[in-house]
């Protein structure tokens, strides 16, 4: 590659600098939007992840996982007696009022609920706060809830839809966009204080040996046509497309994104256009020198590409610095990984080229015999 | 490609019956008609004649910047009658540039022009080339100190001067120039026609150069006069 690309960039280094930070702007949009739409999908698939079995089962009519509709009670029954299945773990879940303190406002909080015994889920609990739930009326709390429930330090008394619970440890799980902080408590204590509460989820660890597809399709057969049966990863699938699709947090996001992206393509066209109008007669004087256009266009897009690289990289800078900020404040699961970086880094490097393209029809077109 | 003939007779430029028109139909404006000449090897030939008589249009076909309409034309031994705009790319680094404005790269220093021309020819240069052939040029123009400036930082005549050089270090067979001093101080100008005169005395190259100033004339083997199109 010639150098002369390099040189036109670094020898009008103010311009190019402006140009760049233009399209590192276009570029933080993109990575914010891919982020929240990411943070969104990945918080909510939180609890999926944190499951501790082979098999999910859900009540038919529950689409999401923000849908609360529960399991019949017998449906554990039945599926307790499926040949192959080791164990049924029910999970429950109750949105209630948590007050911190006599003089606290009341807080929603989803409480999760299950046989501390034998766990459903693992939460990052510690050894001793997980036993602390075969006390009545103890609870654990998330400490990556929102920070609108305030201190919570471990053996303090709170306020469950006005019920005296005490604090006995903490978990690890972290909101959504719906869902602010996580309580988890006994099956028994949840059940103390709100007796009619359901199952919301069934997890099934299959018996060593047993086929997973096999006791799937037999749980089927067994509990009738109102459950759904998945494995952890089909579970976690589901709620992706029904997210993006359905939601529709794919189409919102990526017209986001899709808009970043058009930004900096029209930025990089614009500088692209202006610095070759500035230079129209040098271009067309290597021309006629007898550079064909494979070259000068190569020119232009090694310009395209240094803008694009510059302006992905103090981009994705920024996206880091904020991506930080925002994770903190919001809670939900904001985080950059390789092939989300490297998929922005390719849609600009594409965009960079189009808008290279474009501009580069300016250089095709001028005629080399207008200098004489 | 462009049929090749190199001429034994070392002509550089064949011309004849060779008309030219802007426009078509009703708009038809023509500007050359039956245009007819050659120019051989080691001659330096002065293209002068009243604004709009044609003569910038005349050197565009000559330098492969225009697509031949009518007559005959033949460039460095190769037809342009019907060449393809490759061939014709091709044709133009074996022809060497200078127009009336320099049109330098802003961001390239003199060196790093004379570099990127050397490209061109790159079948031709070993590295050792790439350090001495510019400085040996860029002083031949009196530039040894300002090699590694960037154009902003010249003088207009220095700015001219590098174009110059540019136009000569691939050492072309025929060089056209466009008015090359029009705009200059004596020294810049004096220098620039130095550089022509050697390149045909010393190399045998082929010179045709617009001038007005009638006190190139001296220079030239020749000196062709174009009125409204036609050579008179």
């Amino acid at each position: 590659m010639n150098q002369l690309g390099w040189r036109l960039i670094s020898r009008d280094a103010w311009r190019s600098v402006l140009a760049m930070a233009g399209i590192a702007t276009a570029v933080l949009i993109v990575f914010v939007e891919m982020g929240f739409m990411n943070g969104i999908l990945d918080s909510q698939l939180r609890i999926v992840e944190a499951v501790r079995g082979d098999l999910v089962v859900l009540d038919k009519r529950r689409l999401h996982l923000d849908k609360w509709d529960g399991l019949l009670p017998i449906h554990l029954s039945q599926i307790a007696v499926v040949p192959g299945v080791a164990a049924v773990m029910p999970l429950y879940q109750a949105g209630m009022n948590l007050r911190n303190g006599p003089d606290r406002p009341d807080r929603r909080v989803v409480v999760l609920a299950f046989s501390p015994d034998d766990p459903p889920l693992e939460l990052g609990w510690s050894r001793a706060a997980l036993d602390s739930l075969r006390e009545p009326e103890r609870v654990l709390f998330d400490r990556k809830s929102r920070p609108i429930y305030g201190e919570l330090a471990v053996g303090q008394a709170l306020w469950l839809e006005g019920r005296r619970v005490r604090l006995g440890g903490y978990v690890s799980l972290g909101p959504t966009v719906i869902i602010d902080g996580v309580m988890v408590s006994s099956e028994s204590t949840l059940k103390s204080i709100n007796p009619g509460v359901r199952p919301i989820m069934a997890v099934v660890r299959v018996a060593p040996g047993a086929d997973i597809e096999r006791v799937k399709r037999a749980i089927l057969g067994r509990a009738g046509e109102d459950i759904d049966v998945f494995r952890p990863g089909e579970l976690a699938d589901r709620e992706i497309t029904y997210l993006r699709r359905t939601a529709p947090i794919g189409l919102l996001f990526g017209a986001g994104m899709a808009a970043g992206l058009f930004v900096g393509l029209v930025i990089c066209y614009q500088v692209l256009y202006v610095a070759i109008r500035r230079r129209i007669q040098a271009y067309a004087t290597l021309k006629a020198m007898g550079f064909g256009n494979a070259f000068v266009i190569g020119v232009i897009l090694h310009q395209a590409v240094l803008y694009a690289a510059g302006g992905f990289l103090i981009g994705l800078l920024a996206a880091f610095l904020l991506y930080q900020e925002l994770a903190l404040r919001t809670g939900l699961a904001i985080f950059l990984t390789a092939p989300r970086i490297g998929a922005i880094a390719l849609a600009c490097l594409l965009a960079s080229v189009v808008a290279g393209l474009a501009a580069a029809r300016q250089v095709i077109h001028c005629d080399p015999a207008e200098l004489y | 490609m462009i049929p090749m003939t190199v001429a034994a007779d070392q002509t550089r430029i064949h011309c004849s019956h060779l008309s030219y028109a802007y426009g078509s139909g009703a708009e038809e404006q023509p500007v050359l008609s039956g245009i007819g000449f050659d120019i051989s090897a080691g001659e330096f030939v002065i293209l002068t004649g009243p604004s709009g008589s044609g003569k910038s249009t005349l050197v565009t076909l000559i330098g492969g910047l225009r697509r031949l309409q009518r007559g005959q034309l033949r460039v460095l031994g190769s037809d342009l009658a019907g060449a393809s705009e490759a061939a014709l790319v091709l044709l133009r680094r074996d022809i060497g540039f200078i127009f009336q404005d320099h049109h330098l790269f802003d961001a390239l220093t003199p060196r790093e022009t004379m570099h990127l021309t050397m490209g061109l020819r790159r079948e031709r240069y070993g590295k050792q080339d790439y350090l001495e052939r510019p400085e040996r040029w860029l002083t031949r123009i009196g530039l040894q100190r300002r090699m590694d400036v960037l154009p902003g930082k010249l003088s207009t005549g220095q700015r001219q001067r590098v174009a110059v050089a540019r136009a000569l270090i691939n050492e072309p067979d025929l060089i056209l120039a466009d008015e090359p001093t029009a705009s200059l101080d004596p020294e810049s100008a004096a220098i620039t026609l130095d550089c022509l005169r050697e390149a045909v005395s010393q190399r045998g190259a082929a010179v045709l150069m617009i001038s007005h100033d009638s006190r190139h004339y001296a220079l030239a083997d020749r000196v062709l006069t174009l009125v409204d199109g036609k050579l008179v």
